[in-house]
């Protein structure tokens, strides 16, 4: 990608704005604030015991007290300084605005309301990792659990308890793992501008996200969410007290994820640099665009379909509860309106940061930018048109199996054109095997499998059989983790040394891709077996007749484990004493290569013009 | 001396990635094995008493052995029994929930019930399934149903999903005690304490085995449509059979 003369330059007072209330805020002082209004909400609602509407009380107390702690910690943090302040006719000074970029302020920025997006990037990178690390020594549990059949371990209440909080703990990590830390801290870069279009926004994004993580983790002392991470009604209105922390962390983080999908699409929309035609915007924010935009509308009827089931718990609304006239279809059909559309939100962003590696590491132009895009718009508009399939053996309107039969299979058509350009620009070219490459292949083989496994699942009279088993839940590993994790930490490997100024250990990195990717296959082969063998998934206790296919996944499993945690370590030490990295190590052409380590506050001290497409590898530019 | 030096630090590199990852597995481990401990029943198991009679039952001799068990509407009446160990205020059974059985025996059971009772979800637990001659012993009157209206509890073993161990079902509906004109139980009242129904039956055991058992009433808090509390909670309502 080619530049070739400023249009702007930036000029910064020195900030020193030590009398304004925004120096004093804080993580502390955010949760002080956070913790005191959910007390006080409590307690203003606490539930009598022996009234007849004692369980409507509670669910009311404990809903009402966990959004008080979420709103409470974001005044306590500052973030609604800004909006006050118009409120009563004035606006931050020039000063307090560079103070809440974090300039200046070192390690402290990283905990307090900071609306530089590199500082965003790395505060999603650390919470996406926390929470990657909690869910998957849930999942280390769960497999523990499942290594012999009785289910002795952790017992039946502990593991169904596990498996949903691991279930939304993964899905919304996930969900954040690429378009978070890359989207936040690399993308601007790349389109060539100063910052986010909203940067207070974004910063809230953040926020708001990190005050669900408390609130989810609160399930635990409230008796756990028993429902899996699906929330089915009745079951999630029958649900004791932990099943409020569910849904007010999926309605906090549909806030979160609405703010932020809103502010990248406009980002990218309006921000790019003077020459970047769409034709010229690098892949990896053409499909985490796709992806954030696919999220506005999933997210919002989730959020509703929470916000119903809420109103149900505490009201007797009797939206979902056939009881009363509910029903539960009606909540399936909201959940997966969001739910499969939310497994590409995932997969998009993963399969383009394999699509933005490819190239540097072939030194091959992408093969057909345009057929990229294609794929990612058919996947995504698709997308919306196949949710019910997650429904044919509800006992739904039978009728409309096979439409959405034929959508769900049709998804194959804009897949198989992503397949062909990943293979189409490493063909006969001569790969540079680091890692992020290692990772595109492990990512063609594992979609490979989640791609075609998915088939018999679409397929409604295969599906009649293996729903519910074990093999659906080796597929969806198969595509969300084999896939989209894969992917995002092929990301890392590539982006770290931007990120950090460092290079992430290679020798490690090749240990962790070993351990997880072989003990991948493994657990979830093995998996795959059991699962078409009739093993039903989320239930603690198995047959006697699954024993090896477990044992064996469990191994694999462990595997795993341990791959994530060299990988963690690798991370880790890398970040504190790794080798320095070169300002463009990889000698890739998008713009995050053209600024130094430390990135500048605002990016480039001259806006970029763009000439080029930035896959130019081999064009003489 | 700069090779020495890149040496030194390769090694101290790996001893650091080692130390993590065994730290790693330490903290992995740790939290398995605290939720191992909470998931642990936390109840002594209750043995059965073997005796030296034998029985023909079929035309096959079995060895004797014999359980007793309660069941309380709360935890101040399990009290009066002596079993303290329940600290919720539940509906519970005692003294343990984990029954040890010894295998290929007639095992009589002596069920004390005291709660009262509504209406059973599937009226076909209010029917007895497994005894020896298929009847259950109530007060003296042997019957093998209770109305589905009249039950308090039922007391339903069954197997976990194997096929390396003998199937075993029972199916023990308990008939409810009658509440007062106040309202109340005549449990309550220390001196009708015996005014609960005593119900005996026996079943033969197969060979070494983990069965579950359950009551099949709901009978726990309004969450879960009464599945909840004591319903969903290890040492109440349900529990395990260990056949040896």
């Amino acid at each position: 990608m080619t530049t070739l003369h400023s249009t702007s330059t930036s000029s910064r007072p020195i900030p020193n704005p030590a009398k304004s209330l925004i120096t004093k805020l804080n993580m502390g002082t955010g949760t002080v604030v956070g913790v005191i209004f959910a007390l006080a909400t409590y307690y203003a609602l606490k539930p009598i015991p022996d009234d007849p509407g004692f369980y409507n009380q509670q669910n009311k107390a404990l809903l009402a007290s966990m959004f008080a702690w979420s709103i409470g910690f974001l005044i306590g943090i500052g973030a609604f300084i800004g909006p006050f302040r118009w409120l009563i006719g004035k606006d931050l000074t020039a000063e307090e605005q560079l103070y809440l970029a974090g300039d200046g302020q070192g390690i402290k920025r990283y905990f307090k309301y900071c609306t530089d997006h590199k500082v965003v990037g790395i505060q999603y990178l650390v919470g996406v990792m926390a929470m990657l690390g909690v869910g998957g020594t849930m999942a280390m549990m769960i497999r523990t659990s499942l290594a012999v059949p009785g289910g002795h371990f952790i017992g039946a209440t502990i593991y169904n308890s596990l498996v949903g909080l691991h279930g939304i703990t993964m899905i919304v990590a996930m969900i954040i793992v690429a378009t978070g830390p890359f989207g936040n801290y690399i993308m601007p870069i790349m389109i060539g501008a100063r910052d986010m279009a909203f940067p207070r926004l974004n910063a809230l994004s953040w926020w708001v996200l990190f005050t669900a993580i408390p609130v989810l983790c609160s399930a635990w002392f409230l008796g756990g969410i028993p429902t899996g991470w699906t929330a089915y009604a009745p079951l999630s209105i029958q649900a004791g007290p932990g099943m409020n922390a569910f849904l007010a962390t999926i309605i906090i983080f549909a806030v979160s994820t609405a703010v932020a999908g809103m502010n990248i699409t406009a980002t990218v929309v309006a921000m790019r640099a003077k020459g970047m035609k769409w034709n010229r915007v690098p892949i990896f924010v053409i499909g985490a665009t796709m992806s954030v935009a696919l999220a506005i509308p999933a997210f919002p009827t989730f959020m509703l379909a929470m916000v119903q089931t809420a109103t149900d718990r505490v009201f007797n609304t009797g939206f979902y509860d056939a009881n009363v006239g509910g029903s539960g279809w009606l909540y399936a059909h909201l959940f997966w309106i969001m739910g499969h559309p939310e497994v590409y939100v995932i997969l998009l962003p993963g399969i383009a940061i394999l699509m933005e590696i490819t190239p540097v590491f072939v030194r091959k132009p992408l093969f057909s930018f345009n057929a990229a895009v294609l794929g990612f718009a058919g996947i995504a508009g698709l997308s919306v048109l196949v949710w019910a399939h997650h429904m044919y053996i509800s006992g739904w309107t039978p009728t409309l199996n096979g439409p959405f039969m034929v959508t769900t299979e049709m998804i194959s058509v804009p897949t198989g054109l992503i397949f062909l350009v990943l293979l189409g620009t490493v063909w006969r070219g001569k790969p540079w095997m680091k890692l992020p490459m290692l990772g595109m292949f492990a990512v063609i083989w594992n979609f490979l499998i989640g791609g075609i496994t998915g088939i018999y699942l679409s397929d409604v009279p295969a599906d009649n059989y293996l729903h519910g088993s074990m093999y659906v839940t080796a597929h969806f590993h198969y595509t969300l983790m084999g896939a989209a994790l894969t992917g995002a930490v092929a990301g890392l490997a590539y982006w770290f040394p931007k990120m950090t100024g460092r290079m992430l250990n290679e020798r490690a990195g090749y240990i962790s891709f070993w351990f997880t990717q072989v003990g991948f296959q493994i657990l979830f082969l093995g998996m795959f077996i059991a699962g078409a063998e009739g093993q039903p998934r989320r239930v603690v206790s198995f047959a006697a007749m699954y024993k090896y296919q477990n044992m064996i996944s469990t191994f694999g499993a462990y595997l795993v484990g341990i791959g994530f945690i060299v990988l963690l370590w690798a991370v880790v030490h890398s970040w504190r004493r790794g080798v320095i990295a070169p300002k463009n190590p990889w000698g890739a052409k998008t713009l995050e290569w053209t600024v130094p380590y430390p990135v500048p506050l605002e990016n480039f001290d001259e806006l970029p013009v763009i000439t080029t497409d930035p896959y130019g590898y081999g064009k003489g530019n | 001396m700069e090779s020495a030096k890149v040496e030194t630090s390769s090694s101290k590199r790996l001893i650091s990635a080692l130390v993590f990852v065994v730290l790693g597995v330490a903290v992995v481990g740790t939290v398995g094995f605290t939720l191992h401990a909470l998931s642990a029943d936390p109840q002594a198991p209750l043995h059965a008493t073997k005796s030296s009679e034998t029985i023909v039952v079929d035309g096959k001799t079995y060895p004797k052995a014999s359980v007793t068990m309660g069941v309380y509407a709360d935890s101040a009446q399990a009290a009066e029994d002596g079993y303290t160990l329940n600290k919720k205020d539940y509906v519970q059974y005692g003294p343990s929930t984990h029954l040890i059985l010894p295998a290929h025996t007639y095992v009589t059971m002596t069920i004390h019930a005291y709660d009262g009772g509504e209406e059973l979800n599937n009226p076909y637990f209010g029917k007895v399934v497994g005894t020896v001659g298929g009847t259950i012993n109530v007060d003296g009157v042997d019957i093998n149903a209770v109305a589905p209206d009249k039950v308090q509890h039922t007391w339903t073993l069954h197997g976990i999903p194997s096929t390396s161990q003998d199937p075993l079902f029972v199916n023990v509906p308990l008939p409810h005690v009658d509440e007062g004109e106040d309202g109340f139980l005549p449990t309550n009242d220390p001196g009708t304490h015996n005014k609960g129904h005593t119900v005996v039956f026996s079943f033969i055991t197969g060979g070494a085995g983990e069965y579950v058992w359950n009551c099949e009433y709901p009978c726990g808090d309004g969450s879960y449509a009464k599945f909840g509390a004591a319903m969903s909670a290890y040492g109440y309502m349900s529990g395990k059979v260990t056949v040896k």
